[in-house]
């Protein structure tokens, strides 16, 4: 079973496939002409997951960040781990520019 | 080293895998009756299963099946429930790994898409958009098989490579006797995969001997080596090989159009590389 984050006010965006029954909604789900079919605060099971699945849901909001993201990896820590998937071939035609332009969307994103 | 013959003999009957709860999440969809469309959503994002999945239809209906949407409507969601019943849920010890290398398929999948918008020549492939996610979903097969069924290989090549004593290709072949290319080859043979989708297997690290599917084996070369550099590795393999830049000339792709791409890849993966493979870890932690 999912282990509920410390936090009350943090809340992530997930695709539907990746939720798990325990998981907390932190907004309503609706349906696209708005009529709602979850309230925020409702816990998911398994049984409620598929049926928002067949009701063609994809994303839904939940609170705390259940889920672990590269993007919450540091900055730095983002660098150092892009220079080390390219240690072993930066000398190689070009992919010393690959890394580059790779490392210029980090900073863009960070 | 074990002799490929009898590699080829194991892999005969070795069972499709998979993380738990996605097994028992589309039984339970299927089940439902969620729409079609909503369980090859789910599919499609687990390579293992896609690939047995196109074996299956492409074995039953002679053709040459590369699209899951179509599969499932050939075999039905009722086989397909069936066919999920010969799922095993992955090993305790492989679903860290296991969950990089799904992340992997699907980012390369992603980027074999992006690029196509991108390069002329791959555009003038005429291939599906869903066709060309698939190709690059399960372009490495033969690591996940290496992975699930030649652990002590595997891990023993992972050491080695840890150490920098090479690629991991060259290792796991040194180890096991196939490299993952070799591998790949094999279950796509006796999987029965697409012919299309078993040459860019074989083929992706060396594309050019693809011909005449070299622009295809050449779109996932870069698709899969781009990727890797973005972060998405092959399981514990995190370094990234040359591309060929024969590669990037075939398809066109100009500095320019890489950054695009890569400024694409990043758009789309936001919130599929969350994918479930490492919800099931995090569950499991």
């Amino acid at each position: 079973m999912y282990r509920m984050a410390d936090s009350n006010d943090e809340e992530q965006r997930i695709l539907l496939t990746q939720a798990a029954p325990g998981m907390v909604l932190s907004r309503p789900v609706a349906m696209p002409n708005r009529v709602n079919l979850c309230p925020a605060g409702t816990t998911l099971s398994d049984s409620l997951i598929t049926k928002l699945m067949n009701r063609g849901i994809k994303r839904i909001h939940v609170r705390g960040r259940p889920l672990p993201a590269p993007s919450l990896l540091g900055f730095a820590e983002r660098l150092r781990q892009l220079r080390e998937r390219f240690s072993r071939c930066r000398g190689q035609p070009g992919m010393g520019v690959i890394e580059s332009m790779i490392e210029k969307e980090v900073v863009r994103r960070s | 080293m074990i002799p490929l013959s009898t590699i080829a003999a194991k892999l005969v009957t070795v069972p499709a895998m998979s993380f738990p709860r996605t097994i028992t999440r589309i039984d339970r969809m299927i089940a439902s009756g969620a729409p079609a469309a909503v369980v090859t959503a789910t599919v499609c994002s687990d390579p293992f299963v896609s690939a047995l999945l196109l074996g299956r239809t492409n074995a039953a209906s002679g053709g040459d099946q590369l699209q899951l949407s179509s599969a499932v409507m050939v075999i039905g969601l009722e086989s397909l429930r069936g066919l999920m019943r010969d799922v095993q849920p992955l090993p305790d010890g492989a679903r860290k790994t296991a969950a990089g290398l799904w992340s992997l398929g699907n980012a390369c999948g992603t980027m074999c898409r992006i690029l196509a918008r991108h390069s002329p020549p791959a555009a003038r492939l005429n291939l599906e958009r869903e066709a060309l996610h698939v190709i690059g979903l399960i372009h490495d097969l033969g690591t996940i098989v290496a992975l699930v069924v030649f652990p002590t290989e595997y891990e023993a090549a992972v050491v080695r490579l840890e150490r920098g004593d090479g690629p991991f290709a060259a290792l796991l072949k040194e180890e096991l006797g196939a490299d993952p290319c070799e591998l790949g080859t094999l279950l796509a043979r006796a999987w029965k995969l697409p012919a299309l989708a078993a040459t860019v297997i074989r083929h992706h690290r060396r594309p050019f001997q693809a011909e005449p599917h070299a622009d295809l084996a050449c779109l996932v070369h870069v698709a899969r080596n781009l990727v890797i550099g973005c972060g998405f590795c092959a399981g514990r393999d995190a370094y990234v090989e040359a591309i060929d830049p024969e590669a990037l000339a075939r398809l066109e792709l100009d500095s320019v159009r890489i950054e695009r791409a890569i400024a694409g890849l990043f758009d789309e993966m936001q919130e599929l590389e969350l994918y479930e493979g490492f919800l099931t870890l995090t569950l499991a932690q």
